[in-house]
């Protein structure tokens, strides 16, 4: 009596869990659904060029790995990169990119799609690209081609100052220009939600002027304040990594596209301790709360997946007609008369 | 604001001030720029060094050099090779080894045409350098580490252990792949000379007078050359690395560079001085400005001179930056006879790799520059400003003559139109005669008149320039020696010379003497600025020197006064100036002797030194030569002469005092 009443007592227990668990599953469906975004692009931009700023090169490749890790596909990346530092004849590791000083990681590895290289880094170029007014000839691997429903990463890094972003050597992109180029992109209605993240120097000036929505902005430093690089590989003979990526890394590593770690999270993984700059946030634009919103948002990539609430019949239908084989035709080979003379 | 001839511009504020104090206050000025210049070595009042250019990486990556035994080897081969050749490179063996290590070999033959005494001298001599080819890059840039190679006959310390350090590093870079730009070994015959013929070479240009170096021709090149480093180790165990950075004309290689090469010793190890001392902190202000000052001074010393220190002074004319690493051997300790050669490749080696990661020429950083210290320096916005005080004093006292002249004349003109009117009224009617004379005779500003005497000043100086070689020839023919045909030349023609004021026929004529005096003031004090600007050091000397004498000097009623101004002023003349130097140095040098021993000593080393400033200026084009006969000497002619001119008229004072 009493071993049945333990029995009862089990089944009964396992019976809520399992309703429990039911019940949290559908919320999560519904969760599922209420991500708006369909796809998922990033845009990657090392703006700097010259062997001494290898670490802004090993910056983007590295975020770039990331992104690639955690399901963006190469044709929903836009990398640019302003300098070949794998073949710099200053390079003892020829045809590599290191982002730390142990050599662990070839970021330059062999399936690397740089969509921008060089020269064609430039501001116009960049603009273009963001606000999709590019020529028509340009290949698709060129082009941003996000829609409404698209969830951005835009990753820049190089050489900041207070209200621009210096390309190449040559010329500058200011913050207004940005923020003007976010504001075009929202009212083509060529993105849902853009996470803009930017490792400069005095890198919060560029997100200041931005008064577009959906858009959550961080910086890797303050502005009048500098972004330090992290560290040296003496084996190279150049600065490797800068601090903020670093850390940013470091968190990303520990992420798979299941992963439940949230934005707000990785808005929190450079303390000023480590950083020694100020990591700056901009969400005033962003409707939604950072730690509701998984990291894989904007760094991983959901499939266009549509589910359907109840079958119809006509879904089999098809799918039975679909499966039809089609019988093969004993006469395979047969006379074929030459072309007819419509002249007679 | 008037201008300076404008009547009005006499009544205004300023220019009355100017006119009453103006020698006081130039006097101040002469004050201040000279302990401006003294306080620039005090610490706090100058800046520590850093580098700016952040292509270089300087010192990032780690040492791999480590083949220390074949530097040994090579030295010792050397050392063997050398007792062969007593007066040459020991060609076949450096162009061996260069080829075995697998650079692109070469070498260079030049001439030099011997420009003084008797015709046609000729000295032959010939360079030996390798190229290693950067494997992965284009050959546009490239990087030059030379060493003058001293064969055992040569007084100065040997560069054996240069050479072979060279040979070991050139070795270990041969086998790196990391290489952006050509790196080229050179070893030059005749100390400087061999340098700036291969350099005329390279660049396929005469620097110096034309047919006087033969630069002969280089059949292999390595694009542009972005810096060089110059070896003088003396030792295989190296104690002290001394840093030399000035070069011709008082030129001096990027702070940044500089900046590296201590950088890199430290990181090795190695203590490095400048000027051969090292960086001392007594932790006592006074103790540490003297300390810095007298580093500051020697610098200044040298750069003065415009010769270049070693050979990387050559370079600089070329846009290449240059230094020169003395290694002075550590006689004290001899321990180990197998010396430090790995740190001393350690430190070529970070200090190539980092020039390696340049990006373009050196263009950041301070190219003008004291330094009081290798840790420290003053730029030339710090020290620009003494000069320009020094010489602003100059300015400021012709400004004060031109107005008191304009006002003396002014005054007069009204005063003898006054007389003029009431010449019937019999108003001090002696002192209006007096008056009308001195108009008769002073009124007339004659500009032909100054202008010829500067013309002609100016000419002698050219001449006096163009002479050493006509002067040679004449002393050949009496078989004088050079050095005694030139020094004896110049102190004729210095003799000559101190007649010059009987032909100036103004010298009676206050106006036009004043004229002269302003235009001479304006112009010195014009070419101490434009001097300072590219050689600072010999500017704030020549200013330092002049100055306060220009200031004393005025034509004086006075004949004792007359006589001790006139007695200076053969006292500063350059050549009395040269001697006079030399004669203190000697004195200094060699304590022990009699007087006489010391004058023949030291009467000799003037001649050398003469000799050496000629040929310097006619193979290198070392400029203190030619500013010292074309600006300095003409100048020293045209105050030679004020100082025998008619003073200012007594009666001005009466003139002027009647108009207050």
């Amino acid at each position: 009596m009493n071993k049945r009443n333990y029995f009862v007592f089990h089944v009964i227990f396992f019976a809520i869990i399992i309703v429990c668990h039911c019940e949290n599953y559908t919320d999560k469906i519904d969760d599922f659904f209420q991500n708006k975004h369909t796809n998922n692009w990033a845009v990657l931009v090392d703006t700097s060029r010259f062997w001494f700023n290898y670490r802004h090169v090993s910056n983007v490749l590295s975020i770039y790995r990331s992104v690639k890790r955690l399901g963006i596909p190469d044709s929903q990346i836009i990398l640019m990169i302003a300098d070949d530092m794998s073949c710099n004849p200053r390079n003892p590791r020829p045809a590599t990119v290191f982002n730390n000083a142990n050599q662990h990681i070839n970021v330059y590895g062999d399936d690397v799609e740089v969509d921008y290289r060089g020269y064609e880094v430039t501001v116009e170029n960049f603009v273009r690209l963001l606000t999709g007014r590019l020529p028509p000839d340009t290949p698709r691997s060129k082009q941003l081609l996000t829609d409404e429903g698209s969830n951005i990463l835009v990753y820049l890094t190089g050489h900041g100052g207070d209200g621009f972003l210096k390309f190449q050597d040559s010329e500058e992109i200011t913050s207004q220009e940005m923020a003007d180029a976010l504001e075009q992109m929202w009212q083509k209605q060529r993105y849902h939600e853009l996470f803009f993240m930017i490792d400069t120097c005095q890198a919060a000036s560029m997100y200041e002027r931005f008064y577009s929505p959906n858009i959550l902005a961080v910086a890797s430093s303050l502005v009048g304040e500098d972004s330090l690089s992290h560290h040296v590989d003496p084996a190279i003979g150049v600065y490797i990594i800068d601090r903020y990526t670093y850390y940013a890394l470091d968190f990303l590593e520990n992420v798979d596209p299941f992963s439940k770690k949230t934005i707000g999270e990785f808005l929190t993984v450079c303390p000023k301790r480590v950083c020694i700059s100020t990591v700056g946030i901009r969400k005033d634009l962003f409707g939604r709360n950072p730690y509701d919103v998984p990291v894989t948002d904007f760094f991983g990539s959901v499939r266009p997946i549509k589910l359907l609430s109840n079958t119809s019949s006509d879904t089999n239908l098809l799918i039975s007609t679909t499966k039809k084989v089609v019988p093969r035709s004993k006469s395979q080979y047969r006379y074929v008369p030459p072309l007819i003379s419509f002249k007679k | 604001m008037g201008i300076l001839t404008d009547p009005s511009a006499g009544q205004g504020k300023i220019t009355k001030i100017i006119i009453k104090y103006y020698s006081k206050i130039s006097v101040l000025m002469y004050v201040g720029g000279v302990m401006w210049f003294f306080l620039l070595a005090y610490s706090p009042l100058n800046a520590g060094t850093y580098f700016s250019e952040n292509a270089l990486l300087p010192g990032l990556v780690k040492s791999e050099f480590r083949d220390e035994s074949s530097a040994r080897q090579y030295f010792d081969e050397l050392q063997d090779e050398m007792k062969l050749y007593e007066n040459s490179i020991p060609y076949p063996w450096i162009l061996a080894k260069f080829q075995q290590i697998g650079l692109d070999t070469y070498t260079h033959n030049f001439t030099l045409n011997y420009p003084l005494g008797k015709a046609n001298i000729k000295y032959a001599g010939k360079n030996v350098y390798g190229i290693l080819r950067a494997a992965r890059a284009g050959s546009t840039e490239s990087l030059v580490m030379s060493v003058p190679y001293r064969p055992p006959s040569n007084i100065h310390p040997s560069t054996a252990s240069s050479i072979a350090i060279m040979l070991a590093f050139a070795k270990h870079a041969n086998r790196q792949k990391y290489w952006s730009k050509d790196i080229i070994f050179l070893i030059t015959e005749h100390e400087q000379l061999g340098v700036q013929a291969w350099l005329e070479a390279y660049y396929n240009v005469v620097c110096g007078h034309r047919g006087v170096l033969d630069h002969g021709d280089l059949r292999g090149r390595g694009g542009a050359i972005q810096a060089a480093i110059n070896l003088e180790f003396h030792d295989v165990n190296i104690a002290k690395m001394d840093i030399k950075v000035e070069g011709l004309n008082g030129q001096l290689p990027n702070l940044d560079l500089f900046n590296l090469a201590t950088r890199m010793c430290s990181k090795e190890g190695i203590i490095h001085t400048f000027k051969g001392r090292e960086n001392r902190s007594y932790r006592q202000g006074l103790k540490d400005w003297s300390y810095a000052f007298e580093t500051m001074m020697y610098m200044v010393f040298t750069q003065a001179t415009g010769i270049p220190n070693g050979n990387h002074g050559l370079f600089h004319r070329f846009g290449i930056q240059a230094l020169t690493l003395e290694g002075i051997s550590d006689k004290k300790s001899h321990y180990s006879n197998h010396g430090n050669l790995l740190s001393t490749g350690r430190v070529l080696e970070s200090i190539f790799r980092s020039l390696n990661n340049l990006l373009e020429r050196f263009h950041q950083s301070y190219f003008f520059y004291l330094l009081p210290s290798s840790d420290r320096f003053v730029s030339i916005g710090l020290y620009i400003p003494s000069i320009c005080l020094i010489a602003g004093a100059l300015f400021l006292k012709a400004c004060g003559k031109w107005f008191r002249l304009y006002q003396y004349l002014v005054n007069l003109s009204e005063h003898g139109n006054n007389s003029d009117h009431s010449h019937a009224e019999d108003v001090e009617l002696t002192s209006d005669l007096a008056i009308q004379e001195n108009v008769n005779t002073n009124a007339d500003i004659n500009l032909m008149q100054i202008f010829g005497v500067l013309f002609f000043t100016h000419a002698v100086g050219i001449i006096i320039m163009n002479s050493p070689k006509v002067i040679t020839r004449i002393g050949a023919e009496y078989n004088l020696n050079t050095e005694t045909s030139v020094y004896g030349g110049f102190a004729l023609m210095f003799a000559i010379l101190l007649f010059t004021p009987l032909f100036v026929r103004i010298k009676s004529c206050y106006n036009s003497m004043t004229v002269l005096h302003v235009i001479s003031l304006l112009e010195l004090g014009t070419v101490l600025i434009c001097l300072s600007m590219y050689n600072f050091s010999l500017g704030m000397l020549l200013g330092t020197i002049y100055v306060p004498m220009l200031l004393f000097i005025e034509p004086r009623y006075c004949r004792i006064l007359s006589c001790i101004q006139k007695f200076i002023w053969i006292i500063t003349h350059p050549l009395v100036v040269l001697t006079f130097i030399v004669f203190i140095f000697t004195y200094i040098n060699f304590p022990g002797e009699t007087f006489k021993e010391n004058f023949g000593r030291s009467l000799a080393a003037t001649e050398h030194a003469l000799i050496f400033s000629i040929v310097d200026f006619m193979i290198y084009s070392n400029w203190l030569y030619g500013v010292v006969c074309c600006v300095i000497v003409p100048n020293w002619l045209c105050f030679w002469s004020i100082l025998f001119s008619a003073p200012k008229p007594k009666t001005d004072s009466n003139v002027t005092k009647k108009d207050n």
